[in-house]
């Protein structure tokens, strides 16, 4: 694994908004179009095959939370504990999600987090970095490719997931560009797999007579949602989730896996295990440096770095051993593994001139040979 | 003349260190990512109505068409049996410029077409027969039902980005 410099595109800024990429440069710079990381397909492979493993123990610990009823270490109150296990055991399935892996091409890669209900930066690693590696290919006329199989796999997921002539809403915060931006790739992916689909703004969603309407009153069957579990469960329509008949994509189960206590609950199953890192809600159980995070925080917010063992715990914070992430002269790159269903789909990768990823972190496309 | 020995190709192994089929690499990107959508959502996303969290909303049923449309003109719709004119704020202090309200008309307007003055003129169809002559003036007969709901009961933290 390296980075590589490239000569940018020319006229890049209005390829990639062509394509709809309309935020390239949100906050200065975003897509990074002078380079890329550069990988050998056995990284590639070892990636894949991590985070295959991973979602795999991941599931195993949803099964045993609802198994064992204990949604205390998750800060799953009653209501969400309900919800939970209803989809559960309806085995309502899931779309996507997005892993954090800490990675530098040696060793093993390492889970960090996993982005299982609201995962963003989908568009740029599906859409975007394809395109990009296509375009490259053609000047180069090398047969390098990438591991990205995510709008082949998306298009097939909904075939997987819903009935033929099924019609869907799709609801986000349409007023962010970029929460816009994935909601209308998403609802493209489902309208090429066969489905009709409608988007609202998540604040227009209504409730009449029992049930969550769209814009004209017709009933929500299925709602593909953009905007996170933990904040539907604290505005005035969390009353209606018991008993709404719409079925929800990302299910309720999500829940467990994209709060950040999963982490604990990984180490202490799978302790030891090659693709974790020590994490407990007690910092004193973490030997040496450590990373803070809030349970459901985003975008880097919330996140302390020590450099050593830490001994306060407060509440709603997960504790993390630290582990080195790839760095180079340009920053920290944090790899995200995209699962669709429940196979690994592809990747992106995220770079900051700090160890944290936040909202400003920078995109920069990859290949492998 | 001796055979040469030819320099094997090194195999490459998947993740599981078997060798894989061929001897290649699997394809690991999408073969083709047509786009067809882009912009949509911004385009029929948009909020259609302005009072956000959680304001109660409430909608006029009404039996007739004729009836709705003099409250709401085209704004009225035919569903379920009834004709239901548009969503409006419950609360007179929550209403903004847009809101329909309540309806405007008062008991007794003359409604349908013979009241109109539309087609067949004043409150006789020229002989049309008992059929038409039912139809024509009659007062406007309010809503039979009012339905109450809401929107804006998610979405009050705005952007995801994560």
């Amino acid at each position: 694994m390296r980075r590589i410099a490239l000569a940018p595109r020319q006229d890049w800024q209005a390829r990639v908004e062509a394509l709809g990429f309309d935020f390239h440069s949100l906050g200065g710079t975003y897509w990074v179009e002078d380079a890329a990381y550069r990988f050998d397909w056995q990284e590639i492979d070892r990636i894949e095959a991590a985070t295959a493993e991973l979602h795999a123990m991941c599931l195993q610990v949803v099964d045993e939370v609802v198994a064992t009823g204990d949604y205390a270490p998750l800060g799953l109150d009653d209501r969400a504990a309900e919800l939970v296990e209803r989809s559960w055991r309806a085995r309502e399935p899931a779309l996507y999600g997005r892993m954090d892996l800490a990675y530098d091409g040696r060793g093993a890669p390492r889970l960090l987090e996993y982005n299982a209900d609201t995962p963003t930066a989908l568009f740029e690693a599906s859409v975007v970095q394809w395109y990009w590696l296509e375009e490259l290919r053609a000047a180069t006329g090398d047969e390098r490719d990438q591991f990205n199989a995510i709008h082949e796999r998306l298009v097939d997921r909904w075939r997987e997931i819903l009935p033929v002539g099924a019609r869907l809403h799709f609801a986000g915060c349409l007023e962010a560009p970029e929460d816009r931006g994935t909601i209308d790739y998403l609802m493209d992916t489902c309208l090429q797999a066969g489905f009709a689909a409608t988007a609202l703004d998540i604040a227009s969603v209504g409730w009449l007579d029992g049930r969550f309407v769209g814009l004209r009153d017709e009933p929500i069957r299925t709602l593909f949602k953009l905007y996170p579990w933990e904040w539907m469960l604290e505005e005035p329509f969390a009353a209606h989730l018991p008993v709404a008949q719409t079925r929800w994509i990302e299910p309720a189960w999500k829940q467990v896996l994209s709060n950040k206590s999963l982490l604990p609950l990984l180490w202490r199953r799978f302790r030891g295990h090659p693709h974790l890192l020590p994490a407990s809600h007690d910092p004193r159980d973490i030997d040496g440096p450590t990373v803070a995070k809030p349970r459901f925080g985003r975008e880097g917010e919330g996140i302390h770095l020590s450099d050593r063992t830490m001994h306060f715990a407060e509440p709603g914070m997960v504790y993390q051993a630290r582990t080195p992430l790839f760095a180079g002269d340009a920053g920290f790159a944090l790899l995200g593994s995209w699962v669709v269903g429940d196979v690994p789909a592809g990747l992106g990768i995220r770079e900051d001139d700090t160890a944290i990823t936040r909202d400003t972190s920078r995109f920069v496309p990859h290949w492998f040979d | 003349m001796g055979r040469r020995h030819r320099r094997q190709k090194p195999v490459r192994t998947s993740r599981s260190g078997l060798p894989r089929p061929n001897g290649t690499i699997p394809r690991k990107r999408s073969l083709e990512v047509p786009l067809g959508l882009i912009g949509v959502a911004a385009v029929i996303g948009v909020v259609m109505i302005d009072n956000a969290l959680s304001d109660p909303m409430l909608r006029n049923r009404y039996a007739d068409q004729a009836s709705c449309a003099c409250d709401y003109g085209s704004q009225c719709r035919f569903e379920d049996g009834f004709w239901v004119g548009p969503w409006y704020a419950e609360s007179p202090e929550d209403r903004d410029p847009g809101d329909p309200g309540p309806g405007v008309c008062p008991a007794g307007t003359p409604v349908g077409p013979g009241a109109s003055g539309q087609g067949h003129g004043g409150a006789y169809f020229g002989g049309r027969g008992f059929g038409r002559a039912v139809e024509a003036e009659r007062g406007y007969r309010g809503a039979v039902g009012v339905e109450s709901g809401y929107r804006g009961g998610f979405g009050g933290r705005g952007s995801v980005r994560a």
